[in-house]
């Protein structure tokens, strides 16, 4: 009886509808990383990937000055059980929240922006439990230069700078509704890239201006060579001072050595 | 002298060397992978049906294990990897042992690939497909920790029900989110197709069709690297200072370190005029329920002037609460201006003076010591990524810029830290070794005269 009933939920399983996200067509499967570190780097397109239960996936775009990252996530979630009381119910996994968040080159979560004036850069995917899907839209602030971040008077506290953006997928369980069993979704991502690209490097420092006149105090450590000792205003550094005992210690090692077989020899000569 | 005495001095110069040599070679030795590092488990079908051609004439196993090969040779060496095959020793006759023939040739470590290679190579076609009895073995090798992921691959449906490889399948997944099982189809039927999307599904994977063997390397290469996409913490090692003034120098680069609740990093980067300072600091929760406990505690990272000012300028500080979610990893970036020039150039800037800048990581329990009572004291990984913008182009490099000094304090548990080389106790010894080969020498030299 027992094993009926478990073919008969195998059975059920099977029988699940088909998934409600089409793969499109031109989607171009990937694997996004499972880190900033190994995100994978993508241009506009649309791509189809998956996102596990409990699991964020980065994939990262590179963007130029001007330019603006709109990414749409969907992501098929026919195959959770949203009955409570079908079979293969799980909570955990039909209380699942979705995440897409934009992040800036620094790795910074744009929308944490203590001015909110990026809050468009995260989205919670939205659906009804029983559509089979769910979707949502991240938008990212207009890369902005880095001489207009650096050089200005730029007044938002993330860096939306040139460089290579990163985009999460987060499939979130929680404390209250912990995922017990799992499940690996299919995810179809739609990147946009809007507007022109326009040059901008953090070279152009190098163009601005030092100051009028040499600053009297705090002289350009960076050039000059490292202290050895400490002074009133700087501590020594002790990895400078334990290699120059080690030096200390292997002349002495070898001068030791030397007037050893000195010693030793004319000792005997003496004999 | 005697010659027990001439003995001992060559003992001594030989301890020496020893001394050395261990010195030299302890940077190199192996270390246990990082807790949460993921493992997986291949379960390869090697049954009698695996001896049919693939169709491109070749042997559906001799097919199957370059794919094994192929995939072995192109994941990281120290990926935690196992190879277990079913079928492949025993006649399909008697149906027990037939259906108990499953074994571990690869056991999961990291990999050596001659070895493994030699393993993989070594089993043939033969016997039944005993699909569950190796799934439920399978589960064991994974141990109960971790991510973990197995892979099967199978030509056919499991020829020694009951029990099912489905059902077996839901018991393994009923582990928890971090075991999944993954299915590909190698030139299967419709039956197979039909059992092994049920195993998949059940465990909590997907399944993939192979119908050729370049097909099947694609997929074994595809669900490896979904199965390694936990946020394994990635870096040089290092440990910052405790405060300013011990503050370990880095160079530009990636890094990786260790912070209990409530304490503080320190690093030191020296700039340029007209270089600015780019940092981001991510922390690791090392278990996924970490958001559970320590949804109060809060990270911050701050650049600091040699002045040891933190100045109060946009976007060169943040912080906010590290571990909001499950499964979940924020970042934290901080921005200092150009060095010395433009709008910094006047001395009452914050960013005027070229020297020695602080990048400061502190990690803040909540008062009730959530954060530091969910590990027990242990360490949270944190991830320091440091740029020079403006430095040869900016692009970042450990190899740019003042090299790593050596930090103060010990090192905490599980991080080693390269930014303490051999090197001084090296020289030490060295000397001490020349000391006593330079008596040895002269006391061999005395007694040859004496002779």
């Amino acid at each position: 009886m027992r094993r009926a009933l478990g073919t008969l939920a195998v059975a059920a399983a099977l029988a699940l509808p088909a998934p409600a996200l089409a793969q499109s067509a031109t989607a171009k499967p990937v694997v996004g990383g499972g880190s900033f570190n190994t995100a994978r780097l993508l241009g506009p397109g649309t791509y189809s990937d998956t996102v596990a239960a409990g699991e964020t996936v980065y994939w990262k775009v590179r963007l130029a000055k001007g330019q603006v990252l709109r990414v749409k996530a969907t992501v098929d979630t026919s195959q959770i059980q949203t009955d409570p009381l079908a079979d293969g119910y799980d909570r955990g996994l039909a209380n699942l929240n979705y995440f897409l968040d934009i992040f800036s080159p620094l790795r910074e979560q744009l929308s944490e922006e203590s001015g909110g004036a990026y809050d468009e850069a995260s989205a919670r995917l939205e659906g009804s439990p029983d559509a089979g899907a769910k979707a949502g839209t991240a938008t990212g602030p207009r890369v902005l230069g880095f001489e207009q971040i650096l050089a200005t008077d730029y007044n938002e506290d993330k860096f939306p700078a040139p460089g290579e953006w990163y985009v999460s997928l987060n499939a979130a369980d929680s404390a209250t509704f912990p995922a017990d069993v799992p499940a690996e979704l299919p995810v179809e991502l739609d990147v946009e890239v809007l507007g022109q690209p326009q040059a901008s490097s953090a070279d152009f420092a190098k163009a601005l201006p030092g100051p009028q006149k040499q600053q009297p105090a705090s002289p350009d450590t960076s050039s000059g060579p490292e202290r050895l000792f400490a002074t009133a205003d700087q501590p020594a550094d002790p990895s400078l001072t334990l290699a120059l005992v080690a030096v200390i210690a292997l002349v002495g090692g070898l001068a030791l050595g030397a007037l050893a077989i000195v010693v030793l020899g004319l000792g005997r000569r003496r004999t | 002298m005697d010659g027990g005495g001439a003995k001992l001095r060559v003992l001594a110069a030989l301890w020496a060397a020893t001394c050395v040599a261990a010195l030299v070679a302890t940077p190199a030795s192996a270390q246990s992978p990082p807790a949460g590092t993921p493992k997986i488990l291949l379960a390869f079908d090697a049954s009698g049906s695996m001896a049919a051609d693939d169709g491109a004439g070749t042997p559906k196993i001799e097919a199957a294990q370059d794919a094994a090969v192929d995939l072995l040779g192109s994941l990281p060496p120290s990926t935690q990897v196992g190879l277990r095959v079913f079928g492949g020793t025993k006649p399909s006759r008697p149906i027990g042992p037939a259906c108990r023939d499953s074994s571990l040739v690869l056991p999961i470590g990291p990999l050596d690939r001659a070895q493994a290679e030699q393993q993989i190579r070594s089993f043939k076609a033969k016997g039944r497909t005993p699909i569950a009895y190796a799934l439920e073995h399978a589960a064991g090798d994974l141990g109960t920790s971790g991510p973990r992921t197995i892979i099967l691959v199978s030509d056919g449906k499991d020829t020694c029900q009951p029990p099912s490889p489905c059902q077996v399948a839901q018991r393994i997944a009923k582990g928890g989110v971090e075991m999944r099982i993954q299915a590909i189809g190698f030139n299967v039927d419709q039956e197979a197709r039909r059992e092994l999307k049920c195993i998949a599904q059940a465990g909590g994977g997907v399944y993939t069709d192979a119908d050729n063997a370049q097909t099947l390397k694609e997929q074994l290469r595809v669900l490896s690297t979904r199965a390694l996409r936990q946020y394994v913490p990635k870096g040089k090692p290092v440990r910052g200072g405790p405060s300013a003034r011990q503050a370990t120098a880095i160079a530009p680069g990636r890094y990786l370190d260790g912070m209990l609740p409530d304490s503080e990093r320190w690093y030191a980067v020296e700039l340029r005029r007209g270089e600015t300072l780019k940092a981001s600091a991510s922390w690791i929760p090392p278990r996924r329920d970490i958001a559970d406990h320590a949804q109060l505690a809060r990270g911050s990272l701050d650049i600091v002037t040699p002045s040891f000012v933190i100045p109060d300028r946009q976007n060169s500080s943040s912080g906010g609460y590290v571990f909001e979610r499950r499964g979940f990893v924020s970042g934290f970036g901080a921005v200092s201006r150009p060095i010395g020039v433009g709008g910094q150039a006047d001395a009452d800037q914050p960013f005027s003076q070229p020297g020695r800048y602080y990048i400061k990581l502190a990690l803040k329990d909540s008062s009730s010591k959530d954060l530091f009572n969910a590990t027990g004291g242990q360490p949270y990984p944190v991830e320091l990524a440091v740029e020079v913008l403006g430095r040869h182009g900016g692009t970042p490099g450990p190899t740019k810029g003042p090299q790593p000094k050596a930090p103060s304090g010990p090192t905490p548990a599980g991080v080693a830290s390269p930014n303490e080389p051999p090197a001084t106790a090296l020289l030490i010894l060295i000397g001490g070794g020349l000391a006593a080969l330079g008596f040895a020498g002269g006391a061999a030299l005395r007694r040859r005269r004496a002779s």
